[in-house]
């Protein structure tokens, strides 16, 4: 007789979302550098940051409490409403990466930036 | 035999027998007059009418077909002394022009010159809710109009409309449980007859294939084999929970994922628990999902560090969890299925598999499961769930982001300050030993351990206090780069003096077996040095 089993998993598909195409120039644009709050990352987003701010390129700076846990939302909405990009650092591993991941697939992809901002 | 076709059908007399068509005209069945007596399949007949009429639900037809709309049923059981005590009634009623139909549950041969229908499938008896042995049922016009449950001459009169029945008999006698109530049969009976209610999605095995390896081809499992979750299984494991199926625990990581208690019962039979540890396995998920308990992180860490689980209070040895020898090891069935279904939820529900978002480097054996009870059979020591603020003997689930097990080994230290020093000693190597208030730890003292410190009159507040004095040292010998050694706190501390963990960095949990001067140190979490977002979290059990 065939055996019937209920499915353990949450039932959900990734969606697949087409990346939002490129910024011609930065210049003029404003980029936030968040910090997740990986050691070393301050120093990461600070030499950034010059260079940056060097090309003309305004930033707004940001730091998650931990990098073991998706961001605030209220930063979220920040960098959403104020930013045209964003730089997300260091996440080179394991939950850095994919809480950051998080931060920008769920929540960043959906929402809209603005056409001007800063 | 009695066989269920979907309606709508037509019931055509072609003469010797009755064709009951669907609605293309194929005939379905055949009910032949004479087949097992004139009445019944006159009752067969007008049963089919009844339904044809949308008299009754799909069910009740598929229990009227075997009774016939009126007419009078018992449901019996042979090993039942009062169904035995009722055969003369039903024989008497028979005689009386009030011929009765006997459902046995277990044996035909039961009820000698009497209609007996063969009940063993106990289909008749789920769908008509029968709870108690010997149950008496009248039914009028295709429903059941009066019911009595045992002997009781009065109600079984009233119920058959007939009086001076059984007067040999004593005037009451209570009957016995019906076989649809024996442990675990319920289960079975409403997966196959009944709405289980369940929402997850059936996945089907093959005829041929064997459901345990079909769940490691899913991807279903951590490595070792899963229980199949049959719907019988889950509707047992949510017998264990006062908590309605749809409810939603949370969102389980990475994946964010909505987790209903449904899920949890489901991970939980794979997992191969028992329903009375459903409410531990749900505080488990619920203190697992505290954001400040950064299961995210834990999960896909490339350090090592998984779920431990703590629990305490009355639930630990009511569900026959283990604090005693080996407590921390293979042992029994609460400690490693409890703490494997935390993990087969975040991986099955969550999407957390290894190699994908979760990322440990080397990982360990303690992320398959990691569960114990503390001890709490000595009434002087406070346990762990009541020195995180619990009233004593409160149900409660500790969930702590650590490793497996580091061993200490002191067996010549005999006086509180000895031991103090050389477990201080041992727990210097958590992560690092130069690292500092970079982590938390738990540590497992056994026995014969807190035996020392109980004897001297120490209790958990002097351990802890007297532990935390001991860990601490000279920043200068802790620094990156001091003692030849890259790994350390910041140069800015060197002038400090550092304590290795924080004031509430340090859990102190009571487990093992009596005999052995060897406890247990489980290095926290490295996620743990963001002091104020990721901590341990005690909660308690509800049901």
């Amino acid at each position: 007789m065939t055996l019937l089993l209920r499915d353990p998993t949450a039932e959900i598909a990734s969606a697949l979302r087409p990346r939002r195409p490129a910024l011609d120039t930065l210049v003029g644009k404003c980029v936030a550098l968040l910090d997740i709050g990986k050691m070393r990352g301050d120093e990461f987003i600070d030499r950034l940051e010059i260079l940056m701010n060097a090309r003309g390129i305004v930033t707004r700076r940001y730091k998650k409490p931990t990098n073991t846990r998706s961001a605030p939302i209220e930063i979220i909405h920040d960098i959403t409403l104020n930013c045209h990009a964003v730089v997300i650092a260091l996440s080179d591993c394991g939950s850095c990466t994919s809480c950051s991941t998080h931060d920008l697939s769920i929540r960043w992809m959906s929402a809209t930036f603005p056409e001007s901002a800063c | 035999m009695a066989r269920r076709f979907p309606p709508p059908w037509s019931v055509e007399d072609i003469g010797g027998c009755l064709a009951v068509k669907a609605s293309n005209g194929r005939p379905l069945i055949f009910i032949y007059y004479a087949e097992a007596g004139g009445r019944r399949s006159l009752a067969r007949l007008l049963t089919c009418n009844a339904a044809l009429q949308g008299r009754c639900t799909s069910s009740e037809t598929s229990a009227m077909i075997e009774i016939g709309p009126d007419g009078l049923v018992i449901f019996a059981k042979k090993e039942c002394p009062t169904c035995n005590l009722v055969q003369p009634v039903a024989q008497e009623l028979a005689n009386r022009g009030r011929p009765v139909i006997v459902f046995a549950q277990d044996d035909t041969s039961f009820m000698d010159g009497l209609t007996v229908e063969d009940d063993r499938s106990l289909k008749q008896s789920f769908l008509h809710n029968i709870e108690a042995v010997p149950t008496f049922i009248r039914f009028a016009n295709g429903r059941e109009v009066d019911r009595t449950v045992g002997w009781n001459r009065s109600e079984w009169e009233r119920v058959a409309g007939v009086v001076g029945l059984g007067q040999n008999l004593p005037a009451f006698q209570p009957g016995c449980g019906s076989k649809t109530r024996e442990p675990g049969v319920l289960e079975h009976l409403i997966a196959r007859y009944g709405d289980p209610g369940l929402t997850s999605r059936r996945r089907e095995v093959g005829d041929w294939d064997d459901p345990v390896e079909t769940a490691y081809e899913r991807g279903r499992s951590d490595g070792l084999p899963v229980v199949p979750p049959t719907d019988e299984r889950i509707l047992r494991m949510l017998g264990g929970t006062s908590r309605k199926p749809e409810e939603v625990v949370g969102r389980v990581p990475p994946n964010l994922a909505l987790c209903t208690v449904e899920k949890v019962a489901i991970n939980a039979v794979m997992a191969g628990c028992k329903p009375e540890y459903m409410p531990i396995v749900l505080t488990a998920l619920e203190a697992a999902l505290e954001p400040i308990a950064t299961l995210h992180g834990l999960l896909c860490s490339t350090c090592s560090g998984g779920p431990i689980l703590i629990v305490n209070g009355p639930i630990a040895r009511a569900v026959g969890m283990n604090s005693g020898i080996n407590a921390l090891g293979q042992s029994n069935r609460a400690n490693p299925t409890i703490g494997r279904a935390l993990n087969l939820i975040v991986r099955n529900v969550g999407g957390g598999r290894p190699g994908e978002l979760s990322r440990a480097t080397l990982g360990g054996p303690h992320k398959y499961t990691f569960c114990f009870a503390e001890d709490e059979s000595d009434p002087e020591w406070r346990p762990l769930a009541a020195a995180r603020g619990l009233p004593r003997d409160t149900n409660a689930i500790t969930f702590f982001q650590g490793d497996g097990i580091q061993a200490f080994v002191d067996q010549r230290s005999r006086t509180a300050p000895e031991l103090i020093r050389s477990l201080a000693m041992a727990l210097f190597a958590v992560c690092h030993p130069k690292l500092c208030e970079f982590t938390n730890a738990l540590l497992v003292l056994s026995p014969e351990h807190y035996g020392i410190f109980r004897d001297a009159g120490w209790d958990r507040g002097r351990i802890e206090s007297e532990l935390h004095k001991a860990l601490i040292r000279p920043g200068k010998d802790l620094v990156q780069g001091a003692q030849g050694i890259g790994e350390g706190i910041d140069p800015s501390r060197a002038d400090e003096m550092v304590n290795k963990f924080w004031p509430e960095g340090l859990l102190i949990v009571r487990a093992g077996g009596k005999a052995g001067l060897f406890s247990a140190i489980c290095g926290g979490w490295t996620g743990g040095r963001f002091r104020d977002q990721s901590q341990p979290v005690t909660k308690e059990i509800k049901s």
